[in-house]
């Protein structure tokens, strides 16, 4: 790598990592650590591939993605419980709009990575299903399935938000998730 | 609201705390550097990383004389309060790291750490993350210091911040009020003498955590010495200690002798597991009690009269003898397999750790009490195969000393040796 192509590496880390910091943060059930790995694991990939990387933002994300989702195929049970804040019964304030995001907010940690992962691809990133297979390197319908198996689960770890399925909310999840 | 409305709000919320680290591109430019510097000593990096791994599954097991009745599986899963005292045994078989206290006989599990490696190179060293036992909420908090050590009966810590801090902290933990002491020099470890009364600090002039500088054979040794601090006084006093010139660790640290006037620190080969220092540095010969060639970690039972031992290392105490040449072929009997086993000294019977309960007991880690020892397990499947999820994928049992029967302390680590990974901290209680 010469000194131009550094100095472009460097602009590039200093311009898109609070936004990058910010996805990774979310991939890791906001452990500020196991972040900062995460993204400096997939800086370190691009800048090996940087003269041929055409949008190494897109790339740092989709590393950050599979990266994200292979290692919790190695292991899966661990990263369910290795989680920042432990859970604990939200008290009978929880629905209110604060409690209930931090409730929210603990169950996500609770996810595996590949059910967060969907979400926040979903939900953070507002992509199309197809495209979060694309980036996800798996099917449409695999997509589909986790995105319902995520939010699914999401309701199991917080009982909380059965609250919101009242009449005007949307019939089913699933049907949230396929439009 | 609806729940994707719900979820989409929170995560814009929640990414907002994320904190950015300023140096992220030096990071990354600097570990490209470093690789590509120590691709030259990469060969000879692997040599010794094959032949650590060969010793680490070489030193593995015993098996023998089991718990007692008072520690069967109802009382396991005792209720949440800490008795001071108490010798009950509390586990949490379900969940990895755990998720309440783990506790034995007379240790206590009051910290755990995770590490994860530093980017994808193993020779950017580690980061670790302690968390720490709190009595009032049966769950273990996450602190945000770099080591820590629990004083005996866990109402006390010692804590160190990022290197090179050269301070420690002396932590209430029921108020989280904190003293500090001057030590005048980076720490990188700190262990409570036996007695909880002094406090051993180990210093470095280069972060023990922070990975290789240079090739293996240019590496110099990282420890300075140590410092023994009077927590009560609040005074410190520095000795020079460094490493032996073989040492290739960047952490070596030091700790009490079994009867706390004597610091050791761990040798580099099989039949010398320790050297032992006086408090001025002076290297001098082991105590009686702790020239036990071939013994595992957890050592000496209390009363001294058991000894965990290699099972294929298992002569005379006094005779240092070297272990026997692994067998070329891979060991498919439970005796062959079997890597820990515990003597005992007044009759020179062993009792070697063949599969106890449906666990392979892999690493003897610490004495509950004389009848029963704590140790890494994995699930035993027999056969070439040892373990089911390979050897790797274990969690904390309380062993028997008779080798009978083997109850789970902790959920399954999936993979002891893979970033994320969780490693306890055994404090008499």
């Amino acid at each position: 790598m010469d000194a131009a192509a550094e100095r472009r590496f460097r602009e590039f880390v200093s311009a898109r990592s609070p936004a990058l910091m910010r996805l990774a943060y979310l991939l890791t059930g906001g452990d500020q650590h196991a972040a900062e790995d995460l993204l400096q694991a997939a800086l370190t990939q691009t800048v090996a591939k940087w003269r041929t990387v055409e949008s190494p933002e897109a790339y740092v994300r989709q590393v950050m993605y599979r990266q994200q989702v292979s290692w919790w195929r190695l292991a899966r049970t661990r990263r369910e419980t290795a989680m920042a804040e432990p859970p604990e019964t939200a008290g009978p304030d929880a629905t209110a709009g604060a409690d209930l995001k931090i409730v929210v907010r603990r169950a996500l940690a609770r996810l595996t990575a590949k059910q967060r992962a969907v979400l926040v691809l979903r939900y953070f990133e507002d992509l199309p299903e197809s495209e979060v297979a694309a980036v996800l390197g798996c099917s449409v319908g695999n997509v589909r399935s986790t995105a319902h198996r995520s939010l699914a689960r999401l309701r199991e770890l917080a009982p909380e938000l059965s609250r919101l399925e009242e009449p005007g909310a949307p019939a089913t999840i699933l049907g949230e998730v396929q439009t | 609201m609806t729940i994707d409305e719900l979820v989409r709000r929170t995560m814009r919320e929640w990414a907002g705390e994320a904190h950015t680290p300023e140096d992220l591109a030096a990071r990354v430019l600097a570990g490209r550097r470093r690789r590509r510097v120590r691709r030259a000593g990469a060969a000879l990096a692997g040599a010794v990383a094959a032949a650590v791994a060969v010793a680490a599954v070489a030193v593995a097991t015993p098996v023998l004389t089991g718990p007692e009745r008072g520690s069967d599986r109802s009382a396991a899963t005792a209720d949440p309060t800490t008795r001071a005292g108490t010798t009950e045994v509390r586990a949490r078989p379900g969940s990895s790291p755990p998720d309440g206290l783990i506790a034995a006989g007379r240790v206590a599990v009051y910290a755990y750490y995770v590490w994860r490696q530093k980017g994808d190179d193993p020779g950017n060293g580690v980061t670790r993350t302690w968390y720490l036992y709190d009595p009032a909420e049966d769950a273990y908090d996450k602190t945000p210091w770099a080591t820590l050590d629990v004083a005996p009966g866990g109402r006390q810590a010692a804590v160190v911040e990022a290197y090179p801090a050269s301070r420690v902290g002396l932590l209430t933990v029921e108020t989280g009020e904190i003293r500090w002491v001057e030590v005048g020099q980076a720490v990188g470890a700190v262990r409570w003498s036996p007695d909880g009364t002094r406090l051993l600090a180990t210093t470095y002039r280069r972060d023990p955590d922070g990975g290789y500088e240079s090739p293996l054979e240019e590496r110099r040794p990282a420890r300075t010495g140590f410092a023994l601090i009077d927590p009560a006084a609040g005074t410190s006093h520095r000795v020079a200690l460094e490493p032996a010139a073989d040492e290739r660790n960047t952490r070596s640290d030091l700790d009490w002798s079994r009867d706390g006037t004597l610091v050791r620190e761990h040798g580099s080969r099989f039949d010398t597991p320790y050297r032992f220092y006086d408090l001025d540095g002076k290297q001098v010969a082991a105590p009686p009690d702790e020239s036990v060639a071939g013994s595992l970690e957890a050592g000496l039972s209390p009363s001294g009269e058991l000894l965990a031992v290699h099972p294929r290392a298992a002569g005379p105490v006094e005779t240092a003898r070297p272990v026997e040449t692994p067998p070329t072929a891979v060991p498919t009997s439970a005796e062959e397999q079997a890597v820990a086993a515990v003597r005992d000294l007044r009759t020179g019977e062993v009792t070697t750790y063949t599969p106890v309960s449906g666990y392979h007991i892999e690493q003897l880690l610490t004495w509950a009490d004389d009848g029963h020892l704590v140790a890494w397990a994995c699930e035993y499947a027999g056969g070439r195969k040892v373990c089911e999820g390979g050897e790797f994928r274990n969690r904390l049992v309380l062993l028997g000393a008779d080798g009978r029967e083997a109850i789970p302390l902790s959920g399954y680590r999936e993979h002891s040796q893979r970033s994320g990974s969780w490693e306890p901290l055994f404090t008499p209680r």
